[in-house]
């Protein structure tokens, strides 16, 4: 079939977009093999606007069928870093190639290294994509970027009790200053306690509310652990899509001074008990880190899937 | 095409239904000839869950499907003696329309007066198809009107009224939840002595569980002494970018401040903020209607059908 690529005209392709993703996990029987719709909204609604600023007009390519039907985008999440989103039904050797050339022509950024890069992110079971990879002189980099797990947890089966942790209490972010409290944790609790990045972010709450305007956001699922003298010490926001009846954790941390307590994972877990009492079946998390990895393993059971980056020097 | 009738018996039924609604709401170029999605969350959420008006979801759904398991039609009771019908337009036909009323007289009828039966049905008056069936199967025309107004929201929204005194806002956090549940009493019950209200607050954690609640729009308005005055709670569906008014009122002694107007316009500049594009409401009282005048953009009636027959004994 003859697909036409062109580059992503305005919002009405990030609706498009939308309903495309969420065609996708469907036709892949619910697995994460293609971005969940969630993490295309937090791109566009949290990421984009507030850190990468990249211009989806320029940087996101959309192949279509003559019918107009999106069969194929690709686009980047950090800068340089890209994603190949392919309906299975149109997935050929000859449309990767295309979509791989393009990232190569368009997307590419210097590195810390000084040389022209392009590192584009694969399932690591997608052994026609490899292929194509190889061809076009990408190779996986072990040592560069770490592997990207992504949990999933079925929640047909019981879940375990929300375990109770002396000292403090899960509940949805409240309302009013509570919102600045939520950004200040999120400085520290994502950086590693940089006081910085703390105050930037609550002095700057704007952030944090386009983050609430995503259409998924729902106030009852977002998630905080609350110490005793009302500090917000861990987060967990969840995104469920009730079309595909699936969620994502994202983002998830504890502040430092709060770790190995128990509450990413009690967070979790009452997470989970909302989902289901919602309707949800299937939750996603993805993990990069060994810590945050073995979080999920722990609460969300062994089913996974891996991201894998591969890299091509374009010009050094 | 042969079609297969079966009940819903299962959770993942509910949410097939759901996904159905999307499509052919998009097939009718997102005006109401079937329901809303967000208005079969409510009849489950809220009408069942709280107001007990009929059984379960999976004892009182039927569904019509292909060989290949695609929903082509759907039928439900919305209360104790009045059906909503949901029919892919593609599959349409007499045939299949006689048959869902017929299953409908059968199984989702009440008892009348005099050890009759009776049960309704909404039509709007251009689906002549509908209102043959409805002819034909017994049923008559009653003069009785629902409004479904709707606005697009990519055109310039009205101006806030004026609210002296009145704050529009979110809904609080659960701390908020019996004021809300009082509102609701007093918007609803205005004429029962207030000491009929029991109290209970907790039917409200069934409308925030249905799976389009934003706490964002549940808009409230708080009197100046500190009362919630009023309420519009919308539910938006990202996937066809629509959004409808599940319930909305202000308490007898608030009325008369424009509070529902400012309401629904700050609900709509929220829903704008959100991507969505198209909102709905539906009403059947006079000073609704007159509210809906002012902030919507167009209205449909739709008319009731009603039949009322005494059971062959035989």
């Amino acid at each position: 079939m003859k697909l036409t690529m062109r580059s992503y005209k305005n919002d009405e392709d990030y609706w498009r977009i939308r309903e495309f993703l969420r065609q996708v996990m469907l036709s892949n029987n619910r697995r994460d093999l293609s971005w969940h719709v969630t993490r295309w909204d937090y791109l566009f609604w949290s990421v984009n606007p507030d850190a990468e600023k990249i211009k989806f007009e320029e940087n996101v390519f959309l192949w279509e069928t003559e019918s107009g039907q999106i069969a194929a985008v690709l686009h980047p999440e950090d800068r340089g870093h890209i994603f190949l989103q392919i309906h299975p039904e149109f997935c050929t050797s000859a449309l990767e190639e295309e979509m791989i050339a393009t990232a190569e022509k368009h997307l590419a950024v210097i590195g810390r290294d000084g040389n022209l890069k392009s590192w584009v992110w694969i399932d690591s079971q997608d052994n026609l994509l490899k292929e194509v990879l190889t061809r076009r002189g990408f190779e996986r980099n072990e040592q560069a970027w770490p592997l990207e797990y992504k949990h999933r947890r079925s929640l047909d089966e019981p879940l375990p009790g929300v375990p109770l942790i002396s000292g403090y209490t899960i509940r949805a972010l409240g309302d009013g200053l509570e919102l600045l409290e939520r950004c200040y944790a999120a400085g520290l609790g994502l950086r590693q306690d940089d006081v910085n990045v703390a105050r930037k972010n609550r002095d700057h709450p704007e952030w944090y509310r386009s983050l609430q305007s995503a259409p998924l956001y729902r106030r009852d699922l977002d998630l905080v652990a609350v110490a005793e003298d009302g500090s917000i010490v861990a987060f967990c926001t969840i995104w469920f899509d009730d079309v595909t009846r699936t969620a994502c954790f994202e983002p998830v941390a504890t502040l430092p001074a709060h770790r190995k307590r128990g509450l990413a994972r009690a967070m979790l877990t009452e997470g989970m008990h909302r989902l289901k009492h919602r309707g949800c079946w299937l939750v996603f998390a993805s993990g990069l880190s060994e810590a945050a990895n073995a979080l999920y393993f722990s609460v969300m059971g062994g089913e996974h899937d891996t991201y894998e980056p591969w890299e091509k020097i374009i010009e050094s | 095409m042969k079609l297969t009738l079966r009940t819903c018996d299962k959770e993942d039924d509910f949410w097939r239904v759901r996904n159905f609604l999307r499509k052919i709401f998009l097939l009718s170029d997102r005006l109401e000839f079937s329901a809303h999605v967000a208005l079969l969350d409510h009849w489950r959420w809220h009408y069942i869950e709280t107001c007990h008006e009929t059984a379960p979801f999976d004892q009182v759904t039927s569904i019509w499907e292909t060989a290949d398991r695609q929903i082509v039609a759907a039928l439900h009771p919305i209360c104790h003696d009045e059906i909503c019908m949901y029919v892919h337009p593609r599959f349409r036909t007499s045939a299949l329309e006689d048959e869902m009323i017929a299953y409908a007289e059968e199984f989702h009828a009440d008892s009348f007066e005099g050890g009759k039966q009776i049960l309704y049905a909404t039509v709007f008056p251009e689906d002549t198809q509908r209102r043959q069936t409805l002819t034909r199967c017994g049923f008559e025309y009653r003069r009785a009107r629902d409004f479904y107004w709707w606005r697009d929201l990519d055109i310039t929204l009205p101006d806030m009224p004026s609210t002296l005194g009145y704050e529009i806002r979110s809904m609080g956090t659960e701390a908020e939840l019996p004021a809300r549940s009082w509102c609701s009493w007093r918007v609803f019950h205005a004429e029962e002595p207030n000491e009929n209200y029991d109290g209970d607050y907790l039917w409200y954690k069934n409308m925030q569980s249905a799976p389009l609640y934003r706490r964002d729009l549940d808009i409230v308005a708080v009197a100046p002494n500190g009362e919630l005055a009023g309420f519009c709670t919308i539910s938006y569906d990202d996937y066809t970018r629509s959004a409808a008014i599940v319930l909305e009122g202000i308490a007898a002694e608030h009325r008369g401040h424009g509070l529902g107007e400012a309401l629904t316009i700050a609900g709509m500049r929220q829903l704008k903020r959100l991507g969505c594009t198209r909102v709905f409401a539906t009403a059947n009282e006079e000073s609704t209607n007159a509210m809906y005048r002012l902030v919507m953009q167009a209205c449909r009636t739709a008319d009731h059908w009603v039949k009322i027959w005494t059971p062959d004994k035989g």
